[in-house]
């Protein structure tokens, strides 16, 4: 069953300027985006710096205020939830953020910092909140005596351990894993990986997974979803996605990257130009502009939307690049 | 195969508060000529010191060289008086940083910046013979409509564009040797790849050698000939590149091997993993400095004791602990 349902999801920032602070032109972050996940799913999101990845994860967990377009979950429309009614549902969506640092109150002791969800929720009371913290520890693979510390005592993946920790506090039904490993030493990384991915066995989790390296991505995923300035140009199941890409910036993407196989080197078809704006995006599709393809006029005012090709295999229907 | 660096035995300390840390502890290796020699390993293991000390760019006063050779040709790097050492890089030796931000001056144009590496080196080079070989380098490094970009300031290009300027300010004097600490880490797959090409394309037509820092063996796969893998402060194992992924040896090199998820694994299935941290520079050991994380015993003495580090076959290097190595 369809745990989250994502519809033409759009997320726009406004650009200001001049001497009247008005909005003079806007960030096309998140630009028409559908999908949905299932319970115990992982969905992997890739894509290049500034695609919209973390501003698609952030709005799915409501972080944000969608611009346009409906979210889904468990039944409900939440797309306009307000801040009291989000209160209940943050129980079940929780979000894993890249820098473990950054996203923990350097401050707070690592008790402190597990309890809070609980306090927040109003649920059990002290007692119960030691044991719980207790257990959250024990399952992420960190000692008991971690509570007592804070979180610059530990190293870099220990911090995402306990910011995971927290992500998994409530028992959510949905986290949005944005690069959790990217900020982590190599030989940690899978360490982290193993746990998200035991959790999600343990627990039921769905999970939207984001990365910018797509063989972590695939390795993580039930199903990929590939995302081209804020829009999402191919969707398939791993696997498929891997062995069969069909959308040419799919099929660029998995050209550059580097296989830890010296056997195995390539001349691979390097893409031209840099990641474009999202300020102003060019009409029809984005990618065969970049590529200056003689067909990609005939993408624009075309409709885009996602087609089947093959079960589960979801494409941008351009004429240019597929 | 002659070797246009020689690096022997070199250690390197800072002196901090808390007393002396040894951050690169007896490394030995051989830059190819004309090659890329890679340096993989993790954060903290020593990689960035050893490039400053070969470029002699330690921050002072703390960073010493304590003890070792750096063998240029005839010349040892390490004894060279800095105002020759100063003359040596950006002519012979060049070097580009990871962060190509914090690199570039930010109020100044792309042109001015150029001109003035240019001038750096050759004082008597006329204006417009200024102008026309920075157009050049522009575009040796394939920065479209060089001319206009020469104008604009570093915070108007793209990390892919900053960092083609910091090569093409290496690249000036046509270095014998390039040092690239992490030259692609900042910036996206996509990016990395034209990056990590265009060094191939330039050493190629300019035939120099280059030391290429990573953390990332896909790049090292797909760009080194040979490798050298460091693991605290130390080099446990050196081969040449087919031979590193298909037969490592040290426990370490395997482990890591292992530990990365690609491509062709099936989703969705546990990895094999490293246990434990990756060690700092306070908690080294004497001996075997992977023990702990290895999952095999060790005697007190391969504990306490470094064991040497021998030619297991022709080119392949190994820090021989005897649990570690089998
Ligand atoms: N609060 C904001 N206000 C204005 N613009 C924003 C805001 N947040 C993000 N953006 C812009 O939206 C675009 C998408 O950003 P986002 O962080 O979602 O990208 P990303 O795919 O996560 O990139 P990365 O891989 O670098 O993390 C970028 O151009 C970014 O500058
Ligand atoms: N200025 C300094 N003073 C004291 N210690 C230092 C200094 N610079 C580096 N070190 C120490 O030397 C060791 C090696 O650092 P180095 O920068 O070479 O690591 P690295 O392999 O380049 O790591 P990374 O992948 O994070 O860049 C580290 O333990 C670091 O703490
Ligand atoms: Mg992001
Ligand atoms: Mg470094």
């Amino acid at each position: 069953m369809s745990l989250l349902t994502v519809q033409n999801l759009r997320q726009h920032f406004p650009v200001r300027g001049g001497v009247f602070h008005r909005a003079v032109a806007s960030v096309k972050a998140v630009d028409g985006v559908s999908f949905s996940l299932n319970e115990g799913e992982t969905l992997g999101l890739v894509g290049e710096s500034g695609c919209g990845k973390t501003t698609l994860g952030k709005a799915v967990v409501r972080l944000l205020n969608p611009s346009a377009g409906s979210i889904n979950f468990q039944g409900n429309d939440i797309t306009h939830a307000s801040m009291s009614s989000l209160r209940p549902l943050r129980r079940d969506m929780q979000m894993i953020f890249q820098d473990p640092a950054e996203s923990l109150n350097p401050r707070h002791t690592v008790r402190d910092i597990l309890a809070e969800p609980f306090i927040v929720q109003k649920l059990g009371t002290r007692v119960e909140h030691t044991r719980w913290v207790a257990e959250l520890l024990e399952k992420v693979g960190l000692p008991s005596s971690a509570g007592d510390k804070f979180p610059f005592e530990f190293s870099g993946g220990q911090r995402q351990r306990i910011g995971i920790a927290r992500a998994i506090a409530l028992k959510p039904k949905l986290i949005v894993c944005d690069e959790p490993v990217s900020a982590l030493d190599v030989s940690v990384q899978s360490q982290v990986l193993n746990l998200l991915l035991d959790l999600q066995r343990e627990m039921g989790l769905s999970y939207l997974f984001i990365a910018h390296g797509l063989s972590v991505v695939k390795h993580m995923s039930d199903r990929v979803a590939v995302m081209y300035l804020g829009k999402i140009v191919e969707l398939a199941p791993s696997e498929e996605l891997y062995h069969n890409p069909k959308h040419a910036y799919t099929k660029a993407l998995l050209d550059t990257i580097p296989i830890p196989n010296p056997s195995k080197r390539r001349g691979r078809q390097l893409l031209q130009g840099d990641v474009p704006s999202p300020i102003n995006p060019p009409p029809g599709c984005a990618f065969g502009h970049r590529m200056k393809h003689p067909a990609w006029e005939k993408s624009v005012g075309m409709d885009l939307s996602l087609t089947e090709v093959a079960p589960g295999h979801w494409v941008q229907p351009c004429p240019c690049c597929t | 195969m002659s070797a246009i660096l020689s690096v022997r035995d070199l250690v390197t300390g800072f002196d901090t508060d808390a007393g002396r840390v040894i951050a690169v502890d007896r490394v030995s290796f051989d830059v190819p000529e004309g090659k890329t020699l890679g340096i993989v390993g993790e954060s903290g293991c020593g990689k960035s010191v050893t490039a400053f000390s070969i470029t002699r760019l330690l921050p002072q006063p703390h960073g010493k060289i304590l003890g070792g050779s750096i063998m240029f040709g005839d010349r040892d790097l390490t004894k060279l008086p800095h105002e020759e050492m100063r003359k040596l890089r950006g002519n012979e030796i060049s070097m580009i940083f990871q962060e190509p931000m914090t690199a570039l001056n930010p109020v100044q144009t792309v042109g001015k910046q150029l001109a003035e590496a240019i001038l750096l080196h050759n004082e008597k080079c006329r204006k417009a013979e200024v102008l026309s070989r920075s157009i050049e380098l522009m575009k040796k490094v394939r920065i479209p409509a060089p001319e206009q970009r020469l104008n604009e300031y570093p915070h108007q290009l793209s990390g892919g564009m900053r960092q083609r300027v910091m090569i093409a300010m290496a690249l000036i004097n046509t270095p014998k040797l390039l040092i690239a600490d992490e030259p692609t880490t900042a910036l996206d797959v996509t990016v990395q790849a034209q990056i990590l090409d265009l060094m191939k394309d330039l050493q190629r037509e300019m035939g120099m050698s280059i030391v290429l820092i990573t953390h990332d063996l896909g790049v090292i796969a797909e760009t080194c000939d040979e490798v050298v893998v460091m693991y605290g402060g130390r080099i446990v194992e050196r081969a040449e590149v087919k031979q590193l992924f298909a037969q490592p040896r040290h426990a370490y090199t395997q482990g890591l091997l292992s530990s990365i998820p690609r491509l062709d694994s099936t989703p969705k299935t546990r990895l094999k993993a490293i246990p434990g941290n990756v060690p700092s520079i306070t908690e080294f050991r004497t001996g075997c400095r992977f023990a702990d994380r290895s999952g095999r015993e060790h005697t007190s003495e391969q504990l306490n004791n470094r064991s040497p580090f021998i030619e297991v076959t022709p080119g392949h290097w190994v820090e021989n602990c005897g649990a570690c190595v089998s």
